[in-house]
């Protein structure tokens, strides 16, 4: 299509961007902005809208105060110190064993994505079942050895491992992939030069393979970081924030506030806080990703 | 929109090609998406055709969770049933499981668009009841002539508020001492009876429990529910009498507490959470391992299913200074907001005290019917096991019930955790009973 002048296109651009930016502003820009406003009022979704009470930073001051909030920042750092080196290291080693060509890689590929495609329900079902105490399968196996496993979901120091380990199985495929079209894209006579030179298998992973996909893993860890946050439907299904308050984090608390106690408002402040952790953590992240991410390859 | 597809259907099988296999499979598999594709509009269409009722027939919306997986059908048949007798009213029937219930109702509820009939536990009742979301009924009562003395008056007080009835009491059930007549042999004591004392389950446990290295004496579990009913056997309870205060840390709490930890750490007749192992009740009990366990009328079924060759039986909990037994009910409640009360109301009556469905409810065990005819409750204690049946009503005698709040579901989430730091020996019962003290004053408004 030919487009004669600026303000043409100008409208082109808008209609084009039309359908996803509406999709934007409905289901995320006005939420987003219309609970800021609600996390200033006592609103509860069981009485009349009337009856919402506006009660300034009540929530922020309730919510800041109580030590519920470091309990949840404390289970999260928990889960992501866990996390995310096991989920670099096994879907590098995933995304590396799958570049290699051999028959069947394409079965591989298909199997190890398929975690990512079930849902997280089904999933963390079938991990509850896996990590009971006495019937489970990774007790029996773990027995095979002679060590004698936890009750996983009901162990106030197991339940976020097993939750841990649930969410590796889940989503290490995903992060293989990304891998995998990193390694691809390294520039194969970067190997041939440091082979001429006498260079080892680890020597090329660490001196050329590594630097060149550090952007990646920089984009894997911010991405992890960010759900890390978020993470809920496996806490939710496998101990609902239990033993005790041992995996409680922000969204499950989002959600009860919300859904169980009918208190909307603070589950609206909640968000907020939520969002400002999110914001200032990747603000950190890309102020000081110079010094140890390589752009150039 | 038939039209469209029977011309794309065409449009397919004029296509011009090169001729070869894989063309013709390829056009295989879209005349095939396109056969699937007017299929899909058949049915649609036929789905509409059956939304047009007939005029005069009233449709009603009945939300709830307690059918779950073993007794839908059960439900299923009681619908039947009153569609049948009342040829002017449809049921549409929307079972949730009990997970994602109240979610789901709340949100329905806030977006003004609540179901017509739905069903509440006691615990929730207070709570909906206070937010006027539910209709009061005594009016209808009269109005429709359905006589309120058909049920007793015990289960009526779960769905009463303010002295004015607002739920009609579904169902309701109790929870006993289930004890494990072999192992009481094997150990050469005698079996519980009703005047039973915490001393007597206390010799009987440690006794049963120096029967083997797994097998265990009593198992109770120190959570919320459990914890309510517990004090009140020793003269504690969670709320002062007026209502107006907690008293969660008063001394005669702290010792309750005291003595539930003690049968976990102490004397060990009840196991920690690592030596259960995530196994319940049940499955202690059918794999013959366990003396004793409270147990819900819930859980019978399940016993007789797969604890073939155990021999259980059950009594009245035993008490301390006093008698305490968990007393819980499901009422059937009409919103607010629909304007086919009457119906609803209709519809609630029958299906709580109708003998038809009463007789379906005892027959599939489904909890316990809120009618107090002697005649139809005969026939639930006839059903056997267990023995004692009649534990089953004197519980009744003793019945405690959950702490009515606004705030009920909050107060749970700040207790719970406390409670089971002291079950993992992590707190003491003081420690733990200041803090749930002090957080419930803090949180939980009390007027």
């Amino acid at each position: 299509m030919y487009i004669k002048n600026n303000a043409q296109k100008k409208i082109t651009v808008f209609l084009f961007l039309l359908p996803s930016v509406a999709g934007l502003i409905v289901f995320n820009v006005v939420p987003i902005i219309s609970a800021l406003g609600l996390s200033f009022f006592r609103y509860d979704i069981l009485k009349p809208i009337e009856d919402m009470t506006y009660i300034g930073l009540s929530h922020y001051r309730t919510l800041l105060s109580s030590g519920e909030l470091r309990a949840v920042l404390t289970n999260t750092l928990y889960y992501m110190v866990m996390y995310i080196p096991i989920i670099i290291v096994v879907s590098l080693l995933l995304a590396s064993m799958l570049s290699r060509k051999f028959k069947g890689v394409t079965v591989y590929k298909v199997l190890f994505y398929l975690p990512v495609l079930t849902s997280w329900v089904a999933g963390a079902l079938i991990w509850k079942w896996i990590l009971n105490g006495e019937y489970g399968l990774l007790n029996q196996f773990l027995a095979f050895f002679g060590i004698q496993g936890p009750s996983w979901l009901t162990n106030r120091v197991w339940a976020m491992p097993g939750i841990v380990l649930a969410s590796i199985w889940k989503d290490s495929g995903h992060f293989a992939l990304i891998f995998l079209a990193a390694l691809i894209g390294v520039n194969k006579s970067y190997y041939e030069a440091a082979e001429i030179d006498g260079a080892g298998t680890w020597k090329k992973f660490s001196r050329i393979t590594l630097p060149l996909i550090s952007p990646i893993i920089f984009l894997v860890i911010i991405i992890n970081i960010i759900a890390g946050f978020q993470i809920f439907e496996s806490i939710f299904i496998m101990t609902g924030g239990g033993p005790g308050n041992a995996t409680i984090v922000i969204v499950e608390r989002i959600y009860k506030n919300a859904f169980k106690f009918y208190r909307m408002g603070y589950a609206a402040a909640y968000s907020w806080v939520l969002f400002i952790i999110i914001f200032v953590v990747t603000y950190i992240q890309f102020k000081f990703k110079k010094r140890w991410v390589n752009y150039d390859s | 929109m038939v039209i469209i597809i029977l011309k794309l259907f065409f449009k397919i099988m004029n296509y011009k090609n090169i001729k070869g296999g894989y063309v013709m499979f390829k056009r295989l598999v879209s005349v095939l998406m396109v056969v699937c594709l007017l299929f899909v509009v058949v049915l649609t269409g036929c789905d509409k055709t059956a939304d047009t009722e007939e005029s005069g027939v009233v449709t009603i919306t009945y939300f709830n969770f307690s059918a779950g997986a073993d007794n839908a059908e059960v439900l299923e048949a009681m619908i039947a049933d009153f569609e049948e007798d009342n040829p002017g009213i449809k049921v549409e029937n929307v079972s949730v499981g009990y997970g994602e219930y109240f979610t789901q109702l709340a949100t329905k509820i806030a977006a003004g668009n609540a179901p017509d009939v739905f069903e509440l536990n006691m615990e929730n009742f207070l709570a909906y009841a206070i937010r006027g979301t539910i209709r009061e009924v005594d009016g209808l009562f009269e109005k429709t002539g359905i006589d309120k003395s058909v049920y007793s008056e015990a289960v009526l007080k779960a769905g009463s508020f303010n002295d004015k009835q607002y739920a009609i009491p579904l169902m309701f059930s109790t929870v006993m001492l289930v004890y494990n007549k072999d192992l009481f042999d094997q150990a050469g004591i005698a079996y519980p009876t009703e005047d039973w004392t915490w001393e007597d389950e206390m010799q009987a446990a440690k006794k049963i429990r120096a029967l083997g290295d797994d097998t265990w004496g009593v198992l109770q579990g120190i959570q919320f529910w459990e914890f309510y009913k517990t004090i009140q056997k020793n003269g504690g309870n969670l709320l002062s009498e007026d209502g107006k205060q907690f008293t969660m840390n008063s001394p005669e709490n702290i010792e309750t507490l005291t003595y539930m930890r003690d049968r976990i750490w102490k004397y060990n007749i009840e196991p920690t959470e690592e030596q259960r192992a995530d196994r319940g009740s049940n499955d202690l009990m059918v794999e013959g391992k366990l003396g004793m366990f409270y147990g819900g009328v819930w859980s019978f079924a399940d016993l007789v299913k797969r604890g073939e060759g155990v021999n259980w039986d059950i009594e009245v909990e035993p008490g301390n200074t006093a008698k305490a037994s968990h007393f819980f009910a499901n009422v059937g409640c009409i919103s607010t907001t629909t304007d086919k009360y009457e119906a609803a109301f209709k519809f609630l009556n029958y299906i709580a005290s109708n003998p038809k469905a009463v007789r379906r409810r005892i027959e599939a065990q489904w909890e316990l019917p809120t009618i107090n005819d002697p005649e139809l409750l005969k026939t639930y204690l006839e059903i056997k096991p267990p023995e004692n049946k009649e534990a089953v009503f004197k519980s009744l005698d003793y019945a405690v019930k959950p702490p009515a709040l606004e705030q009920f579901a909050e107060l749970v989430e700040i207790v719970n955790p406390k409670l089971e730091m002291v079950r993992d020996n992590l707190m003491t019962p003081k420690e733990a009973l200041d803090a749930a003290q002090k957080e419930a004053e803090a949180m939980i408004r009390l007027d």
